[in-house]
């Protein structure tokens, strides 16, 4: 019924016009040891936006947001914000006081690579991974004498002002990347909540946000090669109040400083790997007064990657992690190590059919988490030029290890909280064919999962504590699937990605919250996407269809947030002068005009607008 | 009209049909909720989900989201704290939204707002006028503030201690308890100053008013810096005769708890009797006795928490409710005065308080 399209950034087609949108869910050569697993690769787009908004409008996960450009958290596959692993160049950024990432702070503009891989893996990426991992980083290193330069510059409803500007230079020896950018926003849209009754304006929910990336990479020699990467980003935001709160004043600011150094060399032992990593984190709250938190971060990884032979790889590898942290509700400054052990095992019996077995150990505070093995195989039944069918399935355990705050917090901190723990089943396929003019894609994955010793903060008197109370059974299945039709030089792009999400809870504080569906966790997600392409000219049409969401855990109608369909469109020409682009585009969102909530009783906006320009120069002679 | 909740529709035409079939006595009712239960349910911070129900005291059926369900879907706010009744008229004091809600104490039809109130918490009137206590913030003294209730504005505030909490309007006296701190201020509504500050000990909460006539204050306790409990609740018997003399003690007997227990409390039917609680169990003090027991008059078992007291003075039954961790719907638990459980009823998200009409 409804027409519908992945668009796939415009700036992407300007490197790769005929790289069609097709569902890109295998084949990371990075994620070798992935095998059996659903992966999602997202491309960067160049433009100002954050990694929420990116991966609401990409994926069918559902984000659990406090306003517009507030704080977001993902819930993917129906598990809790802490369950997902966020990777920065294979270290866990969620934080380790809160256990988990919001994404909303993290700029997609300041990153090149974003994969997504679905389902427990806590023996590749360790503790948080029960839900899934998601890894963000920047593309290797291309060498090679080179300026690139870009400008992209955006102007939208409620003072929504974005910039970004990047450059890539270097030459056979050396390649610096620097990157730059500031998005405010006044975010005073206008909205009518039925709560409230009549229209309002959104107050205090104002975001300014800036930050910048550099990275070094030199080639030592053809088999060596070091690069090191600095980041800064800075996210002020007056905390959005609920739609009946007239005089909020709440502010929150994050800094984050991430400095990595990584060193790989290519030798007879295989592919050595070494990477250092500091991040800094620090957030004042400020409501009348400022409480700050602070936390540091120092890994120090150390792999190696090994063609045995033409079957066979193997890697193996350790990790090291201190965690230093402070807060007003800490008795004193809080400290903790963590070290890992790894093992990758890889196998093809036949040309078609792949196995791997993955090991990890943790240990943290001096105490163990669950010991962590995976297993996965995939048949490639069909794989040629046009057609590829592939078969996977994986099983896995996932674990969390309990957060500073859940040891440590003044008070109610429990030191004896033990880590969660689950169990993941998966089976998927994914086949695609394309012919002269056309092609498609279908991606299925069903799984379950059981999911152990959950942590819940529980009221005893006045002091709330975490034990490990709660059990829930997550079982579901997501559909990616995406055509596209070429007739002269008109290109038709459609796709749609389906999710079904049973997210149960077990076992939890009483009964009248058993057998109920984990709040903020919608049975059914979809997105639509068309876009049709003439000449240089994009139009596109987006839908997202989300379904109903419980606020409660016993699943109470009355306190649920009614389903939603946002339809945006955005039309963009792109022109070329030698060897520069420029794309302008025109955006409107929400269309209908809905109104709609992610958090109970927190208003987002209705239709609003946006325009675009980005610039786009290349030019692989020396500077 | 895209925004209007077609679920509130069936609420609307079922309130219609249980306002007909009640509809028994020969006089005809000022409203559906003339005559029952209100419990308060705070609802989780910054989420503005706190909602009254209303439990009907013939049938002991439910009515939740009351203030929704009669005004067309529209929220209470943020943190419902208290309601107070005053004639045909109640106050909703909504902390975190900083409102008072003023409805038909009979239909809970909506009637005007209260704004710009600043963590306002408890509310009372006295001889035409309203009187609201405020927090103000974290690190500011709190305050009773004066409403005129033809003119519905504020004209004036008093300023008393830390975490002015309830307050206790009593023989032409204000009685306010400041939670953050160790004292409660008695206040003279006439020169609108505070006349007396009185020490009673950590956390001062509800107050209830025995056979006596005198004052009793619940005292929840202190924590130390590391937030352990320094057991050392109290229930405070304060003389109302001593409050116009700053120079005399108000303060007639203090007895020791032996344990940190909420701020709240309620008194029974005959005015001889102290209900408290304390995580999951609820304690009983007879006003003449010397000492207090520190055998529960009753645990229970399937609570997480309790959260709330009140007690009928119409049927005598105590009221508990139940947070249950605030993570769904509350229960509230119904006994009599000896500890037998009567029965239990759902609530909305955290039960707080009960107002009996």
């Amino acid at each position: 019924m409804v027409l519908c399209f992945m668009v796939r950034p415009v700036a992407a087609q300007l490197k790769d016009t005929t790289y069609l949108n097709e569902v890109r869910i295998y084949g990371l050569p990075v994620t070798t040891y992935a095998t059996g697993s659903k992966i999602e690769h997202i491309t960067s787009s160049d433009e100002v936006l954050t990694l929420s908004d990116k991966l609401i409008n990409e994926t069918s996960q559902y984000f659990k947001t406090y306003g517009n450009n507030q704080l977001s958290t993902i819930a993917l596959r129906g598990t809790t914000a802490s369950q997902t692993a966020v990777l920065w160049n294979g270290m866990n950024i969620n934080s380790p006081t809160l256990g988990q990432t919001d994404f909303s702070l993290i700029p997609l503009f300041l990153f090149d690579d974003i994969s997504i891989r679905y389902g427990s893996a806590s023996a590749l990426y360790g503790s948080d991974a029960i839900g899934g991992s998601i890894m963000i980083g920047q593309r290797r290193a291309q060498f090679g004498k080179k300026f690139e330069g870009k400008v992209f510059q955006e102007f939208g409803s409620f003072g929504k002002f974005s910039t970004g500007l990047g450059a890539t230079y270097g030459d056979d020896q050396w390649e610096f990347r620097t990157k730059v950018y500031r998005a405010v926003i006044e975010n005073n849209f206008p909205y009518e909540s039925p709560a409230v009754g009549y229209s309002k304006e959104q107050n205090n929910a104002a975001v300014t946000n800036y930050g910048f990336d550099q990275q070094i990479h030199f080639k030592i020699s053809g088999t060596q090669q070091i690069s090191a990467e600095g980041m800064y980003t800075y996210n002020f935001r007056e905390i959005q109040p609920a739609v009946t709160n007239n005089q909020a004043n709440e502010t929150l600011l994050d800094r984050h400083v991430r400095l990595s150094l990584n060193y790989q060399n290519d030798s007879r032992l295989g592919v050595l790997t070494l990477t250092t990593g500091y991040i800094l984190s620090d957030q004042d709250y400020e409501d009348a007064v400022i409480s700050t938190a602070r936390s540091q971060q120092l890994t120090a990884l150390a792999g190696i990657d090994k063609n045995i032979n033409r079957k066979t790889n193997l890697r193996y590898g350790v990790s090291y992690s201190h965690y230093r942290a402070s807060s007003e509700n800490y008795v004193s400054n809080v400290s903790e190590n963590r070290f890992d052990g790894f093992v990758s095992f890889r196998y093809a019996f036949l040309p078609y059919w792949l196995i791997n077995i993955n090991l990890r150990q943790s240990l943290y505070a001096n105490k163990h988490a669950p010991f962590a093995p995976s297993f996965g195989t995939e048949f490639h039944l069909l794989e040629s030029e046009e057609t590829k069918l592939i078969l996977r399935a994986q099983v896995a355990r996932g674990y969390r290890v309990p957060t500073l705050n859940d040891r440590y917090w003044v008070p109610g901190g429990n030191p004896d909280v033990t880590p969660e723990d689950a169990i993941h089943i998966e089976g998927g396929a994914n086949w695609s064919e394309k012919r002269d003019g056309w092609s498609y894609s279908i991606d299925v994955a069903v799984y379950k999962s059981w999911v152990n010793d959950m942590i819940v903060w529980v009221p005893e008197g006045n002091i709330w504590s975490p034990t490990n109370l709660q059990e829930v059974n997550l079982h579901g299945a997501e559909l990616n699937a995406g055509a596209s039709f070429s007739l002269g030089k008109y290109l038709l792009k459609t796709s749609i990605l389906y999710s079904y999400t049973r997210s149960v809870n077990e076992k939890g504080q009483s009964q009248s919250t058993t057998d109920k569906q984990l709040a903020y966790v919608p049975v059914h997600g979809a997105r639509f996407s068309g876009s049709l392409l003439i000449d240089h000219w994009t139009f596109n049409l987006k839908l997202n269809a989300t379904g109903l969401r419980y606020s409660t855990l016993d699943n109470e109608r009355t306190q649920a947030l009614d389903p939603y369909g946002l339809l945006d469109a955005s039309l963009s020409k792109q022109f070329f002068i030698h060897r520069m682009s420029f794309r302008v585009r025109a955006e409107a969102f929400n269309l209908v005009d809905v109104y709609y909530e992610n958090l109970k009783n927190h208003a987002m906006p209705g239709r609003h607008y946006a325009i675009s320009i980005l610039f786009n120069f290349n030019n692989k002679q020396p500077l | 009209m895209k925004n209007l909740k077609w679920y509130t529709l069936p609420w609307v035409a079922v309130l219609s049909l249980t306002m007909l079939s009640c509809d028994d006595d020969d006089n005809k009712p000022a409203g559906a909720f003339e005559k029952g239960v209100f419990v308060v349910n705070e609802g989780n911070f910054g989420i503005a989900n706190g909602t009254m129900s209303f439990i009907d005291p013939n049938d002991g059926t439910v009515t939740q989201d009351l203030f929704g369900t009669v005004n067309n879907g529209l929220a209470l706010g943020d943190v419902v704290q208290s309601m107070s009744v005053d004639g045909d008229r109640a106050f909703v004091v909504v902390n975190n939204s900083n409102k008072i809600e003023v409805v038909n104490a009979n239909t809970f039809v909506a009637e005007y707002t209260l704004e710009d109130l600043a963590l306002p918490r408890y509310f009372t009137t006295l001889n035409g006028k309203g009187y609201v206590t405020e927090w103000v913030s974290f690190s500011d003294p709190g305050r009773v503030t004066i409403i005129d209730l033809d003119l519905h504005s504020v004209t004036g505030s008093i300023t008393t201690d830390f975490g002015a909490e309830n307050i206790l309007a009593h023989d032409d006296k204000l009685y306010v308890s400041n939670n953050f701190s160790t004292t409660v201020s008695v206040i003279d509504p006439a020169t609108e100053e505070v006349i007396k500050t009185i020490q009673v000990g950590s956390s001062p909460g509800s107050f209830v008013v025995d056979n006596q006539d005198m004052i009793w204050v619940i005292c929840g306790g202190g924590y130390d810096l590391d937030y352990n409990p320094l057991n050392d609740g109290k229930l405070v018997r304060l003389d109302p005769a001593e409050s116009d003399n700053e120079a005399t003690n108000s303060v007639t007997g203090e007895i020791e708890l032996g344990m940190n227990v909420a701020s709240k409390a309620a008194i029974n039917q005959t005015k001889d009797s102290i209900f408290y609680f304390s995580g999951k169990s609820v304690y009983a003090f007879g006003t003449s006795a010397s000492a207090a027991s520190s055998t529960p008059l009753v645990t229970e078992a399937s609570a997480t928490s309790f959260y709330g007291i009140g007690l009928d003075p119409e049927s005598g039954v105590l009221y508990l409710g139940d947070s249950k961790g605030f993570v769904g719907n509350g229960t509230v638990y119904r006994y009599t005065t000896s500890g037998t459980v009567v029965d239990k009823v759902t609530s909305g998200i955290g039960p707080s308080g009960f107002v009996f009409k």
